[in-house]
């Protein structure tokens, strides 16, 4: 008892520094967050709520469709968070010795088109993918390839999609990536100079492990927006074609507000919630070591 | 006594020439204040008087007839709230869950999951027999759950698509190809598809197609079961306990729509993964010949126009979709509407229904015309477009309508639970990754299992 | 020498490929701004006009006649501002804690605000908005502002740029007398200035593009955010094509705005000497 009032008072200044985040955090997210695990439990109405276990999950898991979905989802954050991270860190490291105007428009280039509303965006890549007079195929008959269906194949669809995400994604890791590099003493690097060092040898023995906090935020924050991309597979395919761009948010809105089924779509939510998570301590495991230098 | 009398009939008289003046049918006003809200998506509807050189804005017809409702109530107050398409669903049920959904909403489609749950009030004590008469009796089905209505009917909905087809007269002259026939214009398969050979053509001789005949967009419901109904197939069986689309007729159409595609080449490949806008770009840009939708499309084309989004105007005529000589014509039969959720007091709910007949009454479903809607009622059909430029492509679309089907089964049952796996089914079959026979058991046989648990 | 040249060579390639790369990025915003000021009749000609011919003001000059749109403006700046400022404060304290200091359930607490962020906000829409609307929050701007703040992913960020500030700065801090205040504000906020540039951009632009949740918690026209508008604007049938690239330009100024001033912080050198003290 005593102790634990000792450290109380010892912690008293880490209690108060996350205090005011900690309150509006429990209200705003952690009650709604808890309240959907809940709801996973029930089959909700507007006037009846019924206790039914786990029916929701095996209802869940037994749905092809929610299983292809999963399939789907993880295919799609395979294939993009590695290629997001690799093209924002060599677009950092390449960027970053420029002068000030030119590393600022760099930036610019590649941060503000990743604002445009996804609505823009997928108008934009409808246009490139259309199969009869899309720019793409336009590009491919004068290499004299044969046109194709990109988003009308079940192989080109998801491919297509991650394709149009890479080009256009990964500027906010790059601001990110930036700003954590503008931070690394430069002594470091003059030491590693000393040692004979070339610049690789500098950037992989310094800059990468300097990093590594940041590239763990962006990895575990990468893989969370990609498990949960919607807007653009609504656009562009509506999941198809035969379901080959159907993503776990993607159906988790169908259930929830085509088919008004709240329980079911909770739980579908906390499946994907589970999966992230498991990823998240994998990444924190291989990342997250204090850097202390 | 007399003097009181002569007294309260000289006010009356004075009231009653007021209010006959300002169009009150003499209504008393509510014993409290009462607020009625009212959602709707946006409409850019022309309120009456609206200048004509001007295009109106969404907010422009919900504040007038919410200012006109207020006006012939006294006491009643009508918020109205313009509520975007996208996000539209997740809005709508974050108030339903919560308990303060809009009294009056005209949905996105009705759904029949909000009867079952009992957040709608049945509207049959307000329907005048009158107005049994007077609406089309298929839009008044759209909102039929179990014998009660649901929805006030407004307008004929879902611009058309899978009801009709439009034609792009310019690339019919320029292949010599004639339109069908007026009043219907009405053509048989093997009409459509020797005219549609003729209008698939390279313009300019570089040995690639520039114009088709039309495309198939494989995500769009309504107008690919347009076509499924080519030969007489149905969603549904009789009694609406099974799976029927993949009857012989279904598998007919679908190869039909497929052998367009790869064998007569009347339409571009990649279908799969084309949705309504690809086709309406394609029409509007001369890249096809026939677009689908009803007379609001040609108003959108008109409107582009004025708004810059098209460089110039063209004119458009209506035709139907082809029919086999034995089975005979057929049209999309939907409507959009308003409904009414659960009222609690009771003399705020007869204000309610009274804001939602106020809406749909004819004079006011006229409004309509600013879009080039058809409504659903038969008197305001009647002459809407009498003398007007598009007399005879609503004449035309109407009669469509008289062929009318409901593609996707009655009120009593809801398809959203397949409706991913039908779009999966054309996708399938339009890529020819399945045949239409393959891709249409593979969707039936889930269906059922997922519909009728069997 | 020569190896030097050779690498020279090989920047100059690599400058090369970013280059065309940022092109292709800039692609759909360029297409944006051409639509925005291209003569109605020429707009949605596939495909565009590369540079536009008679380029003109009147897509502009639509938009503005929209009556809300100041009122919509004003309403996503100052939630737009409130909520930048107020994350900063919050989530620079909670990194902060996170990061170098110790409590009771630090580690079980850090994963309660990663693994939210993991529940889709589709989900969580729904009793969010049912709590909110228990409060009377709904069509108020603490409705809009508040959730913003709430959110987990800013401590996150700073927790992991904190963590690489040396610890012997802060315990020489210390050492010099400092309280516990002084040492966050004279010493880790200085430190963390780049970290907050980001964050600050980040969150200004999530809550200037937010959607979802300010038509879910608004009711009326007054209310509405920029976004939110202009999609009524988007939607309207049948769609004004011009007008509506003119608003996701306009929209798009701030953005613009917000980023150069705030990216000032995080450029190389800037911080060097602070930390070799």
């Amino acid at each position: 008892m005593y102790s634990a009032m000792r450290a109380l008072r010892r912690d008293r200044w880490g209690y108060a520094f996350i205090l005011p985040s900690f309150v509006l955090f429990s209200l705003f997210y952690l009650v709604p967050v808890v309240w959907s695990g809940y709801l996973s439990l029930l089959e909700y109405g507007v006037f009846s709520r019924t206790w039914v276990g786990l029916a929701n999950y095996v209802e869940a898991i037994n749905d092809r469709i929610f299983r292809l979905a999963i399939r789907n989802t993880i295919l799609y954050t395979l294939g993009l968070v590695p290629l997001w991270l690799a093209k924002a860190l060599i677009v950092s490291a390449l960027i970053f010795p420029l002068s000030k105007p030119i590393q600022t428009f760099f930036k610019g280039a590649f941060y503000l088109p990743h604002v445009t509303s996804s609505v823009i965006t997928s108008m934009v890549w409808l246009w490139i993918y259309n199969p009869p007079f899309g720019l793409l195929n336009y590009f491919m008959e004068v290499l004299g390839l044969s046109p194709h269906a990109w988003l009308g194949d079940v192989r080109t669809a998801l491919p297509a999609i991650i394709f149009m995400q890479v080009v256009m994604g990964g500027g906010s890791s790059i601001v990110m990536i930036t700003a954590a590099m503008g931070s690394i003493p430069e002594h470091l690097y003059e030491a590693a100079y000393l040692d004979g060092a070339t610049k690789t040898q500098a950037f992989f023995k310094v800059t990468i492990p300097l990093l590594r906090p940041t590239l763990l935020y962006l990895l575990v924050t990468g893989t969370i927006s990609s498990f949960q991309v919607f807007t653009n597979v609504y656009m562009m395919t509506h999941g198809g074609p035969q379901f080959s761009t159907a993503t776990l948010v993607y159906l988790i809105y169908d259930t929830a507000f085509k088919q008004f089924n709240f329980g079911l779509a909770s739980a579908q939510a906390v499946v994907l919630f589970a999966m992230v998570f498991t990823l998240a301590l994998v990444q924190f495991k291989f990342l997250g070591q204090e850097v202390e230098y | 006594m007399s003097r009181r009398l002569l007294v309260t009939l000289a006010v009356g008289l004075v009231l009653m020439i007021v209010l006959g003046t300002s169009g009150i049918a003499a209504e008393a006003a509510p014993s409290k204040p009462i607020t009625i809200t009212w959602w709707i998506n946006p409409w850019r509807i022309a309120p009456p008087g609206f200048p004509e050189d001007q295009a109106p804005g969404s907010e422009d017809f919900p504040k007038w007839a919410s200012e006109e409702f207020m006006r012939l109530h006294p006491g009643v107050t009508v918020k109205y709230e313009v509520v975007t398409n996208a996000g539209f669903d997740q809005k709508i049920a974050a108030a339903i869950l919560a308990g303060n959904p809009p009294d009056v909403l005209r949905p996105i489609g009705f759904r029949l999951e909000w009867v079952k749950q009992g957040v709608l009030e049945p509207i049959d004590d307000y329907l005048t027999a009158e107005d049994k008469q007077d609406f089309y009796q298929y839009a008044l089905d759209e909102g039929k759950v179990n014998g009660k209505y649901y929805l006030f009917p407004w307008n004929n909905s879902n611009n058309g698509m899978g009801s009709t087809l439009l034609l792009n007269p310019a690339i019919f002259a320029e292949r010599g190809v004639s339109l069908p026939k007026l009043p219907e214009r009405g053509w048989t398969v093997d009409e459509f598809l020797a005219a549609a050979k003729k209008l698939t053509f390279d313009r300019d001789g570089d040995g690639k197609i520039d114009v088709y005949a039309l495309s198939f967009p494989a995500t769009d419901l309504s107008v690919m079961m347009g076509w499924m109904h080519l030969f007489g197939a149905r969603l549904f069986n009789e009694d609406e306990t099974a799976i029927a689309l993949n009857s012989p007729e279904g598998v007919r159409a679908l190869e039909f729509v497929v052998d367009a595609i790869y064998k007569h080449k009347i339409a571009p490949e990649g279908a799969a993964g084309m949705g309504i806008y690809d086709s309406i770009n394609m029409f509007h840009q001369g890249k096809t010949a026939m677009g689908y939708g009803g007379p609001y499309e040609i108003g959108r084309i008109d409107r582009y126009v004025k708004e810059g989004s098209l460089k110039e105007a063209f004119p458009v005529h209506i035709a139907q979709y082809p029919h086999d000589p034995s089975v005979g014509p057929f049209a999309y039969h939907t409507s959009g509407g308003f409904v009414v959720f659960k009222q609690r007091d009771a003399e705020k709910k007869e204000l309610v229904m009274e804001f939602a007949k106020f809406l749909t009454n004819q004079e006011n479903m006229r409004l309509l015309k600013s879009l080039l809607y058809v409504t659903t009622r038969k008197s305001v059909n009647k002459d809407l477009y009498k003398g007007s430029t598009f007399e005879n492509e609503v004449e035309v679309y109407t009669r469509a309508l008289e062929y009318g089907i409901p593609y996707f089964g009655s009120s009593d049952i809801s398809t959203t639970p397949i409706d991913k796996h039908i779009q999966a089914m054309f996708e399938a079959a339009l890529s020819r990754s399945k045949t239409p026979k393959q891709a249409l058991d593979e969707f039936a046989a889930e269906a059922n299992k997922i519909m009728f648990k069997k | 020498m020569h190896s030097i040249k050779r690498a020279k060579a090989w920047d100059a390639v690599a400058i090369t490929i970013v280059a065309i790369m940022a092109v292709l990025s800039l692609m759909p915003l360029y297409w944006m701004v051409v639509t925005a000021i291209t003569p109605p009749t020429l707009v949605m000609k596939l495909p565009p006009d590369l540079i536009p011919k008679n380029p003109t003001l009147r897509n502009f000059q639509d938009l503005f006649t929209r009556k809300l749109l100041g009122r919509w403006t004003l309403n996503s700046a100052i939630v737009s501002v409130t909520v930048t400022f107020a994350q900063l404060a919050v989530a620079s304290l909670a990194g902060y804690a996170f990061a170098k200091k110790q409590f009771f359930a630090k580690n079980i607490l850090f994963w309660l605000y990663v693994g939210s962020m993991m529940v889709p906000g589709q989900v969580t829409l729904i009793p969010r908005y049912i709590l909110m609307a228990r409060m009377k929050l709904p069509n108020t701007y603490a409705g809009l502002i508040l959730p913003a703040v709430a959110a987990p992913l800013g401590v996150f960020l700073m927790k992991q740029f904190m963590q690489s500030i040396p610890g012997e700065i802060i315990d020489a801090g210390r050492i010099d007398g400092a309280s516990e205040i002084g040492v966050f504000t004279r010493l880790v906020v200085p430190l963390a200035k780049p970290a907050m540039a980001v964050l600050g951009i980040f969150t200004f632009v999530g809550e200037w593009n937010d959607f979802l949740w300010p038509l879910v918690i608004t009711n009326s026209s007054e209310m509405r955010t920029l976004q939110v508008g202009l999609s009524t604007l988007q939607e309207e049938v049948p769609m004004a094509f011009g007008t509506l690239m003119a608003g996701a330009t306009f929209a798009a100024i701030p953005i613009t705005i917000v980023f150069l001033i705030f990216q000032r912080y995080f450029l190389k050198g800037l911080t060097v000497g602070a930390l070799k003290g």
